[in-house]
């Protein structure tokens, strides 16, 4: 690939980046709101919901945290998007092997929040498990799934070409040592 | 980690989200039918037309996602066995990369519909800018998002391909030197 074109994507990727950045910011600032409203319904130690409150606490600040943690592997992508588009190739192993982690987290995170989502939730089952299961399953349910489902997806394919990344760069090194 | 493992794993991943991908699917399907039933009274036309449009391109961005899920499969079984990228792996990459630009654009698509039919929300006075801050809300952010990963995806996706075919170039031009 000619270095003009890999110029051109690795800036196209880099403002896509932003792009998402600026999406997590807006998301990041409405967690927040969510999180800073759910701790003072908490304060309340005579409400009877008082319980409750606090379960809708850790799930709002496990959303937020997530949202929070997008960000450092935000950078390390634009690490290797810009080594991309200076030719350096594929030899990133560890960029790679830090975002895996990153991920991993991500993943960790939401998984997480899905868990305490659906706690919210049991209480459908009470119709039957076959109307329970999709009462409970609803749209802001199945796309944190989805993500999350994503993100352990990504966890894993960033882990192998992580792993690729650094047989190439073995390889490249026997060549060199060869020549 | 060993090479075997990380491929059991990831088709482990691959079957969980195509088991996914159907629940997704009937979900979805379902609720098209639903809301195409709505469209017999006129009274609520609007309200149910906004639904099939935004079920219907959600369906159309699952049905682009089916041919990736089986390159995935595969790719993932040959990361098992140690082949690396040759000319398959990059077809298969490349046709990945043009179902995932399908699905950016499915999903950019859905994001205009959402922002538009958030217009109700709107007093006739706000700039354009402040009504944007009213229609932008969680359930709009995340499908931004999703679109914005999708189309770094399609980028990623192509650029590995070209890996992958001068990958396969490279292994040709050894085995002839050979």
């Amino acid at each position: 690939m000619e270095r003009k074109e890999l110029k051109a994507i690795s800036l196209l990727l880099r403002a896509l980046l932003v792009l998402i950045g600026l999406a997590c910011l807006w998301r990041l600032r409405l967690d927040l709101y969510m999180v800073r409203s759910s701790y003072r319904m908490m304060l309340d130690p005579t409400d009877p919901a008082a319980s409750v409150y606090r379960r809708g606490f850790v799930c709002d600040l496990l959303v937020c945290l997530s949202a929070a943690a997008v960000f450092p592997g935000l950078a390390v992508l634009w690490g290797i998007f810009r080594q991309v588009g200076l030719g350096r190739g594929f030899y990133q192993q560890k960029r790679l092997r830090l975002l895996a982690r990153l991920a991993a987290a991500e993943t960790g995170l939401l998984a997480g929040s899905d868990v305490m989502m659906l706690s919210f939730r049991v209480d459908r089952l009470g119709s039957g498990f076959l109307w329970g299961v999709p009462a409970m399953l609803d749209g802001a349910m199945l796309l944190y799934l989805g993500l999350t489902l994503g993100c352990a997806a990504l966890t894993g394919a960033v882990w192998a070409l992580s792993r690729t990344a650094q047989r190439a760069a073995e390889l490249a090194d026997e060549n060199a040592l060869t020549v | 980690m060993d090479n075997k493992l990380l491929s059991r794993s990831l088709r482990a991943l691959a079957l969980l989200g195509a088991a996914f991908w159907l629940y997704l699917a009937a979900d979805n399907v379902y609720h098209l039918v639903l809301a195409a039933r709505g469209l017999a009274w006129p009274a609520s036309y609007g309200t149910f037309g906004r639904s099939v449009r935004a079920e219907s391109l959600i369906l159309l961005a699952l049905a682009a996602l089916l041919p990736p899920l089986w390159d995935m499969w595969v790719l993932t079984g040959r990361c098992g066995t140690g082949r690396g990228f040759d000319e398959d792996a990059a077809r298969r990459l490349r046709r990945m990369g043009r179902c995932s630009g399908a699905v950016t654009t499915l999903l950019a698509l859905l994001v205009w519909v959402m922002l538009y039919d958030r217009a109700d929300r709107v007093p006739e006075w706000m700039s354009v800018l402040q009504g944007l801050y009213y229609r932008l809300d969680a359930y709009v952010l995340d499908v931004l998002f999703l679109t914005l990963a999708s189309a770094i995806c399609t980028a990623v996706l192509f650029l590995l391909s070209r890996l992958a075919e001068r990958a396969a170039l490279e292994q040709a031009v050894n085995d002839l030197t050979i």
